[in-house]
């Protein structure tokens, strides 16, 4: 958001060079202009830095949803420029270095470094060269996601696992009886191969059907009811644990022409909840708080001289969720907002404000995220609307 | 018969639940380990069924089947929920 601050800022050099050259009318009539636009980019930077919080929050600490992730921003749908974060928790980089931490005896005891993330990032300024360096922590203070991942143990025991194997392996019995034949005929040969091949097929797809004649269609479907019951034990819990409470304390900070530019502290709690119906399509409780220190355009030779605070907590459902893999595809959020400059507020500008917030967003490709926003606020009257556009790469290295 | 090791690496996760039957013999894994079996020499068809730890969507399980130091075969499961095959000939 600080580039928007940032461009104005330069387009105001820009301009006081060019004036100089043309007169002092042009001039002040320029800087009239570029305050003006000035003024209003720094309102609108007072808005929440979280946007898209499911899709960040929730992929960072959720036991493994990736280690690594690298956020680029641009400008498509905003004028500007573009931005590029990559984010790393300090496990990530560890199992890079050394894979052998990846070992689950190691795994569990670096659990905590698996509640650490950094990131570094670049703002990047006109002609693409860099502006600004951005560097963030955050910090998982509560992750139920990680730490009740015991809780399948309780539901699927080993004997339950058993019971679905031995109808199965009265199929590679089968198999291996026809392989083991002595001295087998070229019948026996094609034979093996084809039963192999079902099993294989089984292994790779899971779809039952392939065993049929290598066992009972009876002994399929009691395999399959059977499997199909703790895979869907199992998917629940899944969601139990993607929907556990997760606070997290976090930093972010851009540095650019030997001084700070944005220093933001956030603080963000999200804790799933629903009745069994909703597994699929779940609800999540999301509180934020954000304190945020930036440069104020208008002022080019104080720094770090506008404070913001603002709280936000409502409401988001997952509407729908890609069949595939279950990654959300639309969520709508709904809540409130209050918002309230500490310092360095522009003349004309209300000092706090509540608005009520709703948006929904569209995932139109692969981590590629449309939210359209929509808030009300109660000092104005006045809805406001908002359109941006934000590719999440979730790599793994 | 034959001495064959079973070894299960975890990596990436905390724990799974895992049941590989193999022959006549059964066994159970919860985390990394090595378990041995006795088996008499021919083909069979290891079934390895389990699932992963639910918190670790990028979590791995190796499995191997070792007879006097050498792999007779392995495989990486990376799926959480799985049941796979593998191949071995017991010498």
């Amino acid at each position: 958001m600080l580039k928007k601050i940032f461009i104005p800022f330069l387009l105001l050099l820009v301009t006081i060079k060019g004036a100089t050259q043309n007169g002092a009318i042009d001039l002040a009539k320029s800087i009239k202009e570029k305050k003006e636009k000035a003024k209003q980019v720094a309102k609108e930077n007072v808005a929440d830095p979280n946007k898209n919080f499911k899709s960040i929050v929730t992929d960072l600490f959720n036991g493994g949803n990736g280690y690594y992730q690298a956020l680029i921003k641009n400008g498509i749908l905003k004028q500007g420029d573009g931005e590029v974060q990559v984010k790393s928790t300090i496990y990530g980089l560890i199992r890079i270095f050394d894979s052998t931490r990846r070992e689950d005896k190691f795994f569990r005891k670096l659990r905590w470094v698996r509640n650490i993330q950094i990131g570094l990032g670049a703002v990047m300024g006109e002609e693409n060269k860099i502006s600004e360096l951005n560097s963030s922590l955050t910090v998982a203070l509560i992750n139920k996601r990680v730490t009740n991942w015991k809780l399948f143990y309780e539901e699927i025991s080993a004997s339950d696992i058993e019971e679905v194997l031995v109808h199965i392996k009265k199929a590679t019995d089968a198999a291996d009886a026809i392989a083991n034949r002595p001295n087998p005929a070229p019948n026996d040969i094609e034979e093996s191969k084809k039963a192999d091949k079902q099993i294989e097929e089984f292994s790779a797809t899971l779809d039952f059907n392939k065993l049929s004649g290598l066992i009972s269609d009876e002994e399929i479907e009691t395999a399959r009811a059977k499997w199909e019951k703790l895979t869907g034990k199992y998917d629940d819990i899944k969601k139990k644990i993607s929907g556990a409470p997760l606070l997290t304390w976090g930093y972010e900070g851009n540095y650019g022409n030997n001084k700070w530019s944005k220093i933001n502290n956030k603080l963000e709690f999200i804790a799933g909840f629903g009745s069994k119906k909703d597994s699929v399509r779940n609800y999540d409780f999301y509180a934020g708080a954000f304190y945020n220190i930036t440069q104020d355009t208008l002022n080019i030779l104080k720094v770090l001289n506008r404070t913001t605070f603002s709280a936000k907590a409502g409401i988001n459902k997952v509407l729908a969720k890609a069949k595939s893999d279950g990654s959300s595809l639309i969520e709508v959020f709904g809540g409130g907002e209050y918002q309230n400059i500490i310092k360095g507020i522009y003349p004309n500008e209300v000092k706090s404000a509540f608005k009520f917030d709703l948006s929904l967003s569209f995932r139109v490709a692969q981590n590629l995220y449309l939210p359209f926003r929509l808030k009300w606020n109660t000092n104005t009257g006045k809805f406001e609307g908002l359109i941006d556009l934000k590719f999440d790469v979730l790599s793994l290295f | 018969m034959s001495k064959i090791n079973v070894k299960v690496l975890l990596q990436d996760s905390e724990g799974c639940q895992i049941v590989i039957k193999v022959g006549d013999e059964t066994i159970h894994f919860q985390e990394s380990g090595s378990k041995s079996v006795e088996l008499e020499p021919k083909r069979y068809t290891a079934l390895i069924a389990g699932f992963q730890d639910p918190a670790a969507d990028v979590a791995t399980i190796n499995v191997k089947f070792i007879q006097s130091g050498n792999i007779l075969n392995e495989t990486d499961i990376t799926e959480d929920k799985f049941i796979k095959s593998l191949r071995i000939q017991v010498k």
